[in-house]
């Protein structure tokens, strides 16, 4: 599973795992109940308004248009599992001292990235519009120091200001761990 | 010459639905192994394989209903 692969440092502990907002999943079940059910919708709308001879045509066909509409909801069941797939994969892990985020892309694509806590730099929140408000998704944004990839973007996360508290909190935390830490003295003894 | 499209359909339908058999099976094969390789709990994983089997198996045996009578 996903937390073996991480391979945590000792003295890591995972604080919190978020995928998106639970609305986008929703979002897509409903587009492809209406997906499924449109062609039965269809039907029913055909055979309630048009003349005879039409209505006799598709009763003769009926087991062949039974059978391609049972095919449609195969194929549509598949796309449910295929868009669920790519919902549960994606994910933000956020141990005490890194942040992982995953991103699934398909089943063939797949990015892992992550920065150590101490890296962090700057951390953006961005709520945008009226769903967003009252359902409480956004996106964070997190700049990190250092050359190479220094930009984190993640969209449509749940309590994204909680998240935000909950990382700031993690790096202050980490870095008063390295405060605490004898040193050596000046002469190096 | 008369030529009859409706002597074809039930061959090409059993065509089909073993080749939907097939695709669902891969499919089945492709996400059981991202839900149990990149899954945070083992206990989701396998829920979404019951439920996803449970449902296929379903709409399967309605397919084979249906292919009877074509």
């Amino acid at each position: 599973m996903l937390t073996e692969k991480i391979q945590l440092e000792t003295d890591e502990v995972i604080l919190k795992q978020v995928r998106k907002h639970w609305f986008f999943l929703v979002a897509q079940i409903i587009s492809f109940v209406i997906a499924a059910l449109a062609p039965a919708f269809l039907a029913f709308v055909l055979y309630t308004f048009s003349d005879n001879a039409f209505i006799e045509t598709i009763l003769t066909y009926r087991p062949h248009l039974t059978y391609l509409y049972t095919i449609w909801l195969v194929l549509i069941w598949m796309a449910l599992f295929n868009a669920w797939t790519d919902y549960y994969l994606d994910v933000w892990t956020i141990t005490n001292r890194r942040l992982i985020a995953i991103n699934q892309q398909g089943l063939f694509r797949r990015s892992i990235s992550s920065f150590r806590l101490e890296r962090l730099q700057d951390m953006n929140v961005q709520i945008d519009g009226i769903v967003a408000t009252f359902l409480d998704f956004g996106s964070i944004d997190v700049q990190t120091a250092g050359h190479g990839d220094d930009h984190f973007e993640a969209h449509n996360l749940p309590h994204p200001r909680e998240l935000k508290s909950l990382i700031l909190k993690a790096t202050d935390d980490l870095i008063d761990t390295y405060r605490d830490r004898p040193r050596l003295s000046e002469d190096g003894v | 010459m008369d030529f009859d499209v409706l002597q074809y359909i039930s061959p090409v339908a059993q065509i089909a639905f073993f080749a939907l058999l097939f695709v669902f099976l891969i499919h089945t094969l492709l996400l059981s192994y991202h839900w149990f390789q990149y899954g945070t709990t083992k206990k989701t994983a396998l829920t979404a394989l019951c439920i996803y089997l449970a449902g296929g198996a379903l709409l399967f045996g309605a397919l084979a209903v249906s292919l009877s009578y074509v």
